[in-house]
C-alpha cells in the first residue's frame, strides 16, 4: 500500500458548541488533532467527520475500511446522557472497532470509545480536572505499552473534564493514572479493533487552554478555580506570555510545569507512537 | 518500652545565616525540626546544637550514645567545601555512624551523611530547586523502603537547594528521584549505622517557604524565578494567604499543589516512618 496515509479525524463536539468554541477564539478539537497530525505526518491526508450531527455521512465515496486511523477529540458531551447526538458516536465507535481500524483519542474519545465496548461513565467524585493532569504516572502494563515508549518518569499534560470510566469495559487496560483520575490512559479491545486513548490532552496548547477558561469563566468561579472574572483574565493572559516567550520561565516556574506541557515534541509522545506503530506501522 | 527518645538537632546554619532568617521572618531551622519531631511523636526530648558556631563541640563517646536519634536540619554551608565548620559536622556525622545512632535528616542532611560515609556531592547542573520540588517518584528500593510506608509512589514536596549528590557511597540507596535531582532521597548504611536522608523538605509549611522565599528576594530574581521584587512579593503574599486560608483552593491550582505539601500528616509520613521504623526500635535493642 503506498501514497500518504489517509485519517478520518472526528469532531464530537455538536456544531452549536463548535461554533461557540470559535466565538471565544479556541480551536476545535477535530481541528486541533488535524494540525498535530500534519506536524507528524507531514503529507497525511484528513477527513473531518462531525459525528455529533445528524447529517454526518463520510465524504462521498469513503467507507471506514478506507481509512487508516480515526481520532476522536474531545467534547462537552456527557457520554450516560441518552440524547441522539450521544447515541450516534457510541454507534460510529462501535462501527470504528468493528472495521479494525486504528482508533485513537483523548479524553470525549475514552469515555464514548469505553461506553461503546460495555464499559460506564460517571461524573468524576473528585469533581472537574482542569488545566493541568498532574502527576500522571504510567501502570506496569503502561510502562511496557508502545503508546509510551519515550516516557520514562511522571508526567503532566493538559485536561479538562468532569467524567471518568467508572467500570471499565471488557478487553480494557489501564496504561497511566493520576490522584485525580484512575483512568488517565487505557487500551480497549472490542469486536476486533483495538483504542488507545487518553483522558487528558495532549493536542492542546496554553493558548487554548487560555480560550478554555475565558469560555468557562462563569462555572470556574463558581467552582473554585478563580477567585472571580478578573483572575480569570489574568490568568488567561499568563498563559498567553508563557506561549508567546518560552524564555519567561518564572512563569512557568510559578505555574509549576515543564518541559511535559511546553515542550511539544515531548507533549505528542503518545499521538506520535501511536501514528508510528499502529498507522504507519500497519501500512509497512 | 518506653517511647520518650532523646534526640539530638543538629542545626548546620551559621549565627549569621541564622540571623537573616530571623530579621525576614523566617523560624529557625533547628527550631522547626524539633517542633516537627515532637508534634509526631510528643514523649521526644529534643536538644539543639549549633556546630557552626564558634567553641560549639558536638558530643562524642558517651555522651553521643545518650542519644537514640540525630535528626540534621538544612544549611546554607556546602557539603564540598574544605572549612572547619564542614569538617566537624562530616566528623560527627562518622561518630554518630559509628555508634549506630540512626540519622535523619533534610537537603544538607542527606549531603553530609552521603559525604561522610565517602560519596560525593557537587552544584546541580540544572541550578537552584526552588519552592516545590515536583514529581518526585519512588525508586523500586523506594517502594519498599519502610521510609516510604504509606505515601504516594509519586509526589511533590517544599525544596531549596544548589547541590545535588552525584555518586552513592557503597552501602547507600537512593530511594527517590525527579526530573531535576536524581537523588531526592537516600538511605546511607555505613559503620554500623543507619542514616535517612531527604533532598526536601517535610519540616517546612507555605509559610516557611514564603518566609524563606522572602529572605532571598534579591538572589531568586537573579536567578530568574521572579520578573521583578512586585511578582515575588505577590507570590510571598500567594503562599501566605493560602496558609492561613485554606479554604483558597484557587491558589493551590494556580500553584499546582495539593495534600503533598498541604497536607502536614501527608509531608511528614518520611519522618514518622524513621520515628516509629528506625528510632524506636533502634532504642528498644540498646536499652
Amino acid at each position: 500500500m503506498g501514497g500518504a496515509p489517509r485519517l478520518l479525524v472526528v469532531e464530537g463536539n455538536t456544531r452549536a458548541a463548535c461554533a461557540e468554541m470559535t466565538r471565544y477564539g479556541g480551536v476545535n478539537g477535530a481541528d486541533l488533532y488535524v494540525r498535530v497530525i500534519e506536524h507528524i505526518v507531514p503529507g497525511a491526508i484528513t477527513d473531518i467527520l462531525c459525528a455529533a450531527d445528524p447529517d454526518c455521512v463520510l465524504p462521498a465515496g469513503a467507507a471506514l475500511a478506507d481509512y487508516d486511523g480515526v481520532v476522536v477529540g474531545g467534547s462537552g458531551l456527557r457520554a450516560f446522557n441518552d440524547v441522539p447526538e450521544v447515541r450516534r458516536q457510541v454507534d460510529f465507535a462501535r462501527a470504528v472497532f468493528e472495521a479494525k481500524v486504528p482508533f485513537f483519542g483523548s479524553c470525549w474519545a475514552v469515555q464514548v470509545a469505553a461506553v461503546a465496548a460495555g464499559g460506564v461513565v460517571a461524573a468524576s467524585p473528585r469533581g472537574r480536572e482542569i488545566g493541568f493532569a498532574r502527576k500522571i504516572e504510567l501502570t506496569p502494563e503502561g510502562r511496557a505499552h508502545p503508546m509510551f515508549r519515550g516516557r520514562a518518569g511522571p508526567f503532566d499534560s493538559f485536561a479538562i473534564h468532569f467524567d471518568e470510566i467508572a467500570a471499565l469495559p471488557p478487553g480494557a487496560v489501564v496504561l497511566a493514572a493520576n490522584p485525580h483520575s484512575r483512568v488517565q490512559a487505557l487500551s480497549i479491545t472490542a469486536y476486533g479493533g483495538t483504542f488507545w486513548g487518553l483522558q487528558y490532552h495532549p493536542e492542546f496548547d496554553l493558548p487554548q487552554l487560555a480560550r478554555l477558561y475565558e469560555r468557562f469563566k462563569t462555572p470556574m468561579v463558581e467552582q473554585g478555580f478563580h477567585k472571580d472574572e478578573a483572575a480569570v483574565a489574568k490568568h488567561a493572559a499568563l498563559l498567553d506570555t508563557l506561549h508567546q516567550d518560552p524564555a519567561r520561565r518564572d512563569l512557568a516556574w510559578l505555574l509549576g510545569i515543564d518541559d511535559d506541557i511546553l515542550d511539544q515534541d515531548t507533549r505528542y509522545t503518545e499521538i506520535r507512537n501511536w501514528l508510528e506503530s499502529q498507522v504507519l506501522g500497519r501500512r509497512g | 518500652m518506653t517511647a520518650d527518645p532523646r534526640i539530638l538537632v543538629i542545626e548546620g546554619y551559621t549565627r549569621k545565616a541564622r540571623d537573616e532568617l530571623r530579621a525576614g521572618g523566617a523560624s529557625l531551622a533547628g527550631n522547626l525540626y524539633a517542633a516537627m519531631l515532637e508534634k509526631i511523636l510528643p514523649g521526644a526530648r529534643c536538644e539543639i546544637v549549633y556546630p557552626a558556631d564558634p567553641g560549639v563541640a558536638l558530643p562524642r563517646g558517651s555522651a553521643l550514645a545518650d542519644y537514640d536519634g540525630v535528626a540534621w536540619t538544612g544549611c546554607s554551608l556546602t557539603v564540598f567545601e574544605d572549612v572547619p565548620e564542614v569538617r566537624a559536622q562530616i566528623d560527627f556525622a562518622r561518630a554518630a555512624f559509628g555508634a549506630g545512632i540512626p540519622g535523619f535528616g533534610s537537603c544538607w542532611a542527606a549531603q553530609i551523611a552521603v559525604v561522610a560515609a565517602g560519596g560525593m556531592v557537587a552544584a546541580n547542573p540544572r541550578g537552584r530547586e526552588m519552592g516545590i520540588a515536583r514529581k518526585i517518584a519512588l525508586t523500586p528500593e523506594g517502594r519498599g523502603h519502610p521510609m516510604y510506608d504509606g505515601k504516594a509512589s509519586v509526589f511533590d514536596a517544599f525544596i531549596s537547594h544548589v547541590d545535588e549528590i552525584t555518586h552513592l557511597p557503597s552501602g547507600a540507596v537512593c530511594l527517590a528521584g525527579n526530573a531535576f535531582t536524581p537523588v531526592q532521597a537516600v538511605s546511607v548504611v555505613h559503620d554500623g549505622g543507619v542514616f535517612w536522608g531527604l533532598q526536601y523538605h517535610p519540616e517546612y509549611d507555605l509559610r516557611e517557604m514564603a518566609r524563606l522565599t522572602y529572605c532571598r528576594i534579591d538572589k531568586l530574581k537573579e536567578l530568574g524565578f521572579f520578573a521583578d521584587r512586585q511578582a515575588a512579593l505577590d507570590y510571598v503574599e500567594l503562599l501566605e494567604t493560602l496558609h492561613k486560608d485554606s479554604g483558597r483552593g484557587d491558589i493551590a491550582w494556580l500553584l499546582g499543589i495539593d495534600d503533598d505539601v498541604l497536607n502536614e500528616d501527608v509531608r511528614v509520613i518520611e519522618v514518622r516512618n524513621w520515628l516509629e521504623r528506625s528510632v524506636l526500635p533502634t532504642m528498644a535493642r540498646r536499652r
